[in-house]
Parts: C-alpha cells; structure tokens; sequence
C-alpha cells in the first residue's frame, strides 16, 4: 500500500506548475494591498477640517508619484483639445463645472506600458468667474488619484527591472452632470496575467462647487448605510437565484469574505432617472469573473434619510 | 501584529508557496486554468482579509483553508452550472490531466482528500493537518485511517482491471 501512496505522491509531486502562476499571485497580491490601502484612508471630503487633512494626505503621496515620473525613460505630455472641449458641459443654473484640459500620460517599455489620462477641471460660479479654492481642491484631487496610480506602475517596473508583463490604463467620463451635480468617473484596468479593474468616482455640488461624498445627499446624522446595504444584499440574493451564473460575496462559508454593509466612502454616482447607484470594484464583493458590479438604489428604501436636492424621491 | 505586518507575512508566505498551494487546489479542481484562478484567488483574499489573521504561526494553516475553500467554492459554481447547461456548448474544455493515481483520490471526501494530500504529499505535521481541517488530533488520525483503507481498496480494484 505504501509503494502506491508514494506512486500518487510521486505524480502529485509532478504536477506542473504553470510558470504564469507567479506573476498572478503576484498581481492579486499588488492588487489587494492597493484595495485594502484605500480602505484604511478615510476620504471624507464633508467638513472643512477633514477636508484639508484628507487632501494633505493625498498629496503627499502625490509628491512621490512625481518624484518617481522623474525618473521615466519615455515621457509624453499632450494636450489633447478637442476631447477636453467635447468634454464641456454647459447647464443651466447654479456653478458650472468643465474639463478644460486633458493631459496624456504615456509610458511604454518592453512589456509594460503605461495610458493614463488626467483631466483638469475648471470650475465656475454663475457671473462665470472660476472658483479657484474648489477647482483647486478637485485637480488636486484628481491628481493626487491619478500620481497614486503611476507611482505604482513606476514601483512594479522598478520592482521586476522593467521585465515584467503589465499595462495600466485609467480613462474618465462625467456620468452625471445636471442641475444639483456633477460627477467624473475614471475607470482603471490593470491587466497583468488577468486583468483588475477598479472604478473612483469625484462629485461636484453644483450649487457650492464643493466636492462631497455618499453622506452629503442624506440628512445629517441619518442611517443610510443599513438601508442601503441590506438593499444590495436583497437584490444579490434575488439575482443568484434567478440567475445561476451570477455570484456574490454573500453566503460564503468564510464568515469575514461576505458582503455585510458598504463603507462610507463607496463609489456611487446618481443615474439619469436620479437613482442612486452603488459602484463597487472588481473582486470588492464578487468574485473575479463577475468584474465590477452596481447596484440601483429603488428611492423608496431611502426616501426617509434622502436630502432634498439631489436624488429623484 | 498589526495589518500591514500581516499582510506583509502572508504576502512572503503567498510567494515562497504559491507552488504547493496550487497543488493543493489542482486535487480538488484537476485542471490547469481552474487551480490558477483558485490560487489567484485565494492570493487576493487572503491579503486583503490579512487583518484576520490570528497569528504568524498560522499563517500556512490559514493560506491551506483559504485554498480548500476557495477550491470547493468553484467546484460547487461549476456544478451548478453544468446541471443547467443541457446543451451542449461550443468552445474548449478544460484540459484534465490524466493522472490515473491523481484520479484515485476522488473516492475521499473533500476532508480526508485534504487530510492526505497535506499529511502524506506536502509532509505537513499531524497537528497542522488538524488544525486546517479544525479538527482533533484523534479525529485526524482516524481520517487518515479510513482514508488510507478507501485507498487500498480503490487502488487494488484499479489493478485488478488491468490485470483482467
């Protein structure tokens, strides 16, 4: 019996392991510190004082993002005009926002290259004068987002001595853009062996031209998160069982990999019918294949915590 | 401990053992592209979840019940789509290996498949084998026990075919 074991061991141990095994662990590992890192910085943009310290902290990572963009090997700037005019929305009252540049941020090298587009917004009041603190707090923001983005790249190529396989590509759009909002989008993909996309979504109030986050459209103090959260649950729930090719992070025999409520900061953006819809990354709270999934928020499981202005009731 | 040590710790485990973690899944899924999502996988939550991590001397433990368990997640998928699909598909199927002594492992249970392949293949301790399948020690040893014996059987059976 024994010489049979050791003949089943003798094949485990012969199982090949694929040599694009490493580099996969290797991107899920890159790819679950930056997530998990993104949990641990609170980004609250709602008072004044959480405001700065939150933008300080984004900046100072800036600052080593440039400081490693020093070092490229192929460095491109361009203005791309006519996609930043196509960009511009005009409406009707209260501040207006615009994207009134878009730079290009281009990188290649052997197998790994780099596209990542970075807007700058402009934002002003209704006599058309730019509101320099808020249109300030944005690009930096948004710069802040997009150095963090690239200094990772830049460590991964330092990391693998420019050998490695992988392309990052980060891309905008303003999803929302009416009389109470305005919201840009950027979509990120790395794709290494297999490919990692994760979404950031930045609000302008439209009538301050403040940046603000989830809680800001709900009256002060109120419970939105659990309304909200067993919402999603219930819609996870009902797409599994009426659909057997979706999963969720919702029954797993690991108690702490189940979806249990939405942070604060959330990726959200307000759809054309002034639904709330929650934004999360992939593998956030479904496994990979599923890629990133959101959910539509019916108003009437809000209606009571919902601020007036912003979501249709 | 706090997180990012943890993180930092089982990210090295994750790399100075990705290997054997993905032979531990291909018992369970027998198929190249499926134990590389498995791992992968498994590589992304246990990063992320390092936090939950009870202690450095559990690390190899934890990573091996990440694994199982994420392996049994996707057979379970697997399972219940292939009970939806009655027609049959076009496009390519998943290459199986054709280990005949690989195969033979799947007269055990999920448990006792783990049992074996940590204590015999990866020469894993008794203890550890117990605590990855949270179990006592006498269990355990009973696990491998009775596994050993299905075994035995399964093997003589398959001899006894060839021979005939």
């Amino acid at each position: 019996m024994n010489h049979n074991l050791e003949q089943i061991k003798q094949d485990y141990q012969n199982i090949k392991v694929p040599d694009a095994l490493k580099q996969r662990v290797e991107s899920s590992i890159s790819q679950a510190k930056i997530d998990s890192e993104r949990e641990r910085i609170p980004r609250g943009f709602g008072g004044e004082k959480s405001k700065r310290a939150v933008i300080f902290s984004w900046f100072a990572k800036g600052c080593v993002g440039v400081a490693a963009a020093g070092l490229l090997l192929t460095l491109l700037v361009s203005t791309s005009a006519p996609i930043a005019y196509a960009m511009e929305q005009i409406p009707v009252l209260g501040t207006v926002v615009r994207v009134v540049t878009s730079r290009v941020y281009l990188s290649k090298d052997k197998q790994m290259e780099v596209n990542v587009e970075i807007p700058e917004t402009r934002i002003e009041n209704q006599d058309g004068e730019v509101m320099e603190e808020a249109s300030h707090a944005l690009n930096d923001t948004i710069k802040a987002y997009t150095d963090e983005i690239i200094a990772a790249y830049e460590a991964d190529v330092k990391a693998s001595g420019g050998e490695g396989v992988q392309a990052v590509d980060l891309d905008y759009e303003v999803v929302t853009d009416n009389d109470s909002l305005f919201s840009l989008q950027f979509h990120q993909t790395v794709t290494m062996a297999g490919a990692a996309q994760s979404e950031k979504i930045y609000h302008i109030d439209k009538k301050t031209g403040n940046m603000i986050t989830l809680k800001d459209l709900f009256a002060k103090g109120a419970d939105y998160i659990t309304p909200i959260s067993e919402n999603i649950k219930e819609q996870m729930k009902t797409q599994m069982e009426q659909d057997d090719s979706k999963s969720y992070n919702l029954n797993s025999d690991v108690e702490e990999w189940n979806f249990q409520k939405i942070s604060e900061d959330v990726d959200f953006y307000v759809n054309q019918s002034g639904k709330l819809v929650i934004v999360f990354d992939e593998y956030e709270v479904a496994p990979g294949y599923m890629g990133p999934v959101s959910f539509e928020i019916p108003s009437d499981v809000i209606s009571s915590v919902v601020k007036e202005g912003y979501l249709a009731v | 401990m706090n997180s990012p040590k943890k993180q930092q710790l089982v990210e090295q485990e994750l790399l100075a053992s990705y290997d054997s973690l993905y032979r531990l899944a291909f018992t369970y899924v027998k198929n190249e592209a499926d134990a590389m999502d498995v791992v992968q996988e498994s590589a992304y939550k246990a990063v992320k979840n390092a936090g939950s991590l009870k202690g450095k001397e559990y690390v190899k433990t934890w990573l091996c019940r990440i694994v199982i368990n994420t392996s049994l997640e996707l057979l379970r998928h697997k399972q219940r789509e292939m009970s939806q699909e009655v027609l049959q598909e076009d496009g390519r199927e998943d290459v199986y290996c054709d280990f005949d002594t690989i195969d033979a492992l799947e007269v055990l249970s999920e448990k006792e498949r783990a049992a074996v392949v940590l204590r015999y293949f990866e020469d894993r301790k008794l203890q550890e084998v117990a605590d990855i399948l949270e179990e006592n020690l006498s269990t355990t040893k009973s696990i491998l026990y009775r596994s050993l014996k299905k075994l035995k059987i399964k093997l003589t059976e398959g001899e006894f075919c060839y021979e005939s």
